[in-house]
């Protein structure tokens, strides 16, 4: 069970693996969980790798990494509940959706923003889609204009360009409070 | 005035203090030119309206040269010692996360401004990858709006890296593409999740002509001119749009069109076929952009075919099902293997407008039962094994009753999964989407365009994907 540090077996018996965030502190995690962070899964693909090993993590914070981690217990949890049962899935999915949106509710901007760069390092496809959707969801109602200061974006269109793009899209302004 | 002075001056301190605790000031219009002095938090440089940048832009109904001065006095005031300005907003307070994480702000940094100027960076050296990630799921609406923040942001349809940060968006309920009876050629859209109508200023379609939507797949709609002579396709959300070449066939009749895309995105091509009466049919495929004749129909199929043209054709797994009276039921054509089988299926009794829908690979129809002066919607799905339509939902009967007595007409717009079903009679146009696998029945708010106030007529349409990347 316990690990030969040079032939490791894919039926593995180490039960966790290390993390080791940017500024050295040490996440002990269960190997399922883990395996969620496909940057995590490539490290170990490789030949001659063993689970005892630390994985660096050097472009993560341990706050960040203390949440993915979290999350993707919940999530594993949640996904060894759904099977067949169409009822026990719509029940794993709405606790799943619950579950983005507490950790979305807390953040910052800032927060989320390290998030989205954590959860695409470490190659999280779930978690970093809904963390955009999240951002997303924080500007969809805002004006133009909001979003150019909040995203520190210039506008560089020529004001004939900037006429014609109102006008053709100028429906989807419809019913929405002016700039 | 004095009390003006006074009020200009209570305002700047009370702005001063909500700075502290957190809540949102009442904010001026964002000014051309800097802020008069006065309202200008001591400590700032910023303009006003960069403060607590989370704020929509809003207008702030404290005009201090309105002679009703007093009026707003003794508000600031009761404000003030309530704490809360919310009263102040003419908008609901935003929701509670946000006043929670403002209060949390407020408190936790010592000085608020370097928190509020450090937050301009903060997305300052986001990758772009991520902004697409971001942009590629908002809602289409919000896209389209923010196309005029900046040249790159408008450029994104164009561009490869988006279109698949698109693709991996979860699709979620169809648009339904509606021609009006004002305005034939630039059509209304109705998107059934926010229950919103939009009315595309500008229209991809030559404007010449009249054409309407027979059939749709993905995010692309294929339009049939009024003649039957040309195909059009298009994607109503973006100009992309391209004329088909012309069929071969000389005889300009009435055809029955179905439209399919090659796996399962339009990045593979798509394939339109039509079928006339005489049992004519071709083929076209996208990705040789010409029509082929792939063959005859088998002689077991009695000619002429009486297609139901009202029907929209239904693509399931490769194969196109048309529905046909006389005998009554359904023709299908396999793309694959180009073999046209037929189904003879009877009718319900009393049935009249039928149209062929599909969920989830059953096939339905829908159509309306008129027994005595009592009409009525009803679903039924095929059962395979029988070859018989089993009725399996109806429309709610209070909603049915206001039809009672009249002659009713029903187009179905879309038919797969979310059907929207125009009822008209003489006087009156009820539009009601249906979803078949949750069989649900929801009202569709009236169809209005800006600045109008007269209802539109919706009687033809199809439903769509709405894709931003989708290319005719």
């Amino acid at each position: 069970m316990a690990n030969n540090g040079e032939n490791p077996s894919p039926d593995v018996g180490g039960k966790t693996v290390k993390l080791k965030a940017d500024d050295g502190e040490i996440f002990e995690v269960e190997e399922a969980v883990a395996m969620e962070l496909q940057t995590v899964k490539s490290f170990f693909d490789d030949d001659g790798v063993s689970y005892d090993t630390v994985v660096p993590l050097l472009n993560v914070s341990s706050t960040a990494l203390a949440k993915v981690i979290q999350y993707c217990r919940r999530a594993v949890e949640l996904r060894a509940k759904s099977g067949d049962d169409e009822g026990a899935n719509e029940k794993a999915r709405e606790e799943r959706e619950g579950l983005e949106a507490e950790l979305v509710r807390e953040e910052s901007d800032e927060g989320i923003k390290e998030l989205i760069l954590a959860a695409n390092y470490l190659n999280i496809k779930d978690m970093l889609s809904f963390l955009c959707r999240a951002v997303g969801d924080r500007i969809k109602n805002k004006s133009v204009e909001y979003v150019r200061r909040f995203f520190v974006l210039e506008n560089d269109f020529s004001p004939e360009e900037e006429e014609r793009t109102r006008n053709e899209v100028a429906w989807a302004f419809e019913g929405v409070d002016a700039d | 005035m004095e009390g003006l002075a006074m009020l200009r001056q209570l305002i700047g301190q009370l702005q001063e203090l909500l700075e502290v605790y957190g809540s949102h000031p009442p904010l001026l219009p964002y000014p051309p030119d800097p802020p008069p002095h006065f309202l200008q938090p001591l400590h700032h440089p910023l303009p006003l309206s960069d403060l607590h940048s989370h704020q929509p832009q809003r207008w702030c109904f404290l005009n201090v040269d309105d002679g009703s001065t007093d009026d707003y006095y003794s508000l600031i005031m009761a404000a003030g010692k309530s704490g809360s300005f919310k009263m102040l907003e003419p908008y609901k307070p935003p929701p509670a996360k946000k006043s929670r994480k403002e209060r949390t702000r407020g408190k936790s940094s010592g000085t608020t401004n370097t928190s509020e100027a450090m937050e301009q960076q903060i997305w300052k050296d986001f990758p772009e990858d991520l902004f697409e990630a971001v942009i590629a799921r908002l809602p289409i609406a919000t896209f389209f709006r923010f196309r005029s923040v900046c040249r790159k942001w408008n450029s994104l349809l164009n561009s490869q890296s988006f279109s698949q940060h698109c693709a991996q968006v979860p699709q979620g309920n169809p648009w339904f593409y509606t021609i009006t009876h004002e305005n034939v050629n630039s059509g209304a859209m109705y998107d059934p999740s926010l229950k919103k109508w939009h009315h595309p200023t500008i229209s991809s379609l030559p404007s010449k002509m009249i054409v309407l939507p027979v059939a749709s797949a993905g995010g692309l709609v294929c339009f049939l001119d009024i003649g039957h002579r040309n195909f059009y396709i298009c994607n109503p959300l973006t100009q992309s749009f391209k004329e088909l070449p012309a069929r071969s066939v000389k005889v300009w009749s009435r055809v029955a069109v179905g439209m399919m895309l090659n796996g399962n995105s339009t990045c593979g091509g798509y394939k339109i076929l039509w079928v006339g009466c005489d049992g004519e049919f071709e083929v076209y495929d996208s990705v040789k952009n010409s029509w082929t004749r792939p063959g005859n129909m088998p002689s077991i199929i009695k000619l002429p075919l009486s297609l139901n043209f009202r029907s929209q054709a239904v693509a399931i797994d490769g194969t196109l099902y048309f529905m046909r009276s006389d005998p009554e039921g359904i023709v299908s054509y396999d793309m694959v293997t180009g073999v046209w089988k037929q189904y003879i299926v009877p009718a319900p009794l009393h049935l009249t407008d039928p149209t062929l829908a599909e969920c989830g690979g059953r096939i339905m129809l829908v159509g309306l039962l008129s027994k005595n002066a009592a009409t009525c919607v009803c679903i039924w799905e095929l059962q395979k094994m029988t070859l018989l339509w089993k009725e399996v939902d109806r429309m709610p009967n209070i909603w049915c009753l206001e039809f009672y007595g009249k002659h009713v007409r029903m187009t179905c717009l879309g038919n797969k999964g979310l059907l929207m079903l125009s009822l008209r009679s003489r006087q009156m146009n009820r539009l009601v989407t249906y979803n078949v696998s949750s069989r649900e029945w929801l009202k569709v708010p009236g169809c209005v365009v800006p600045r109008g106030r007269k209802r539109q007529w919706i009687a033809c349409g199809t439903a769509f994907h709405p894709c931003l990347t989708d290319i005719a």
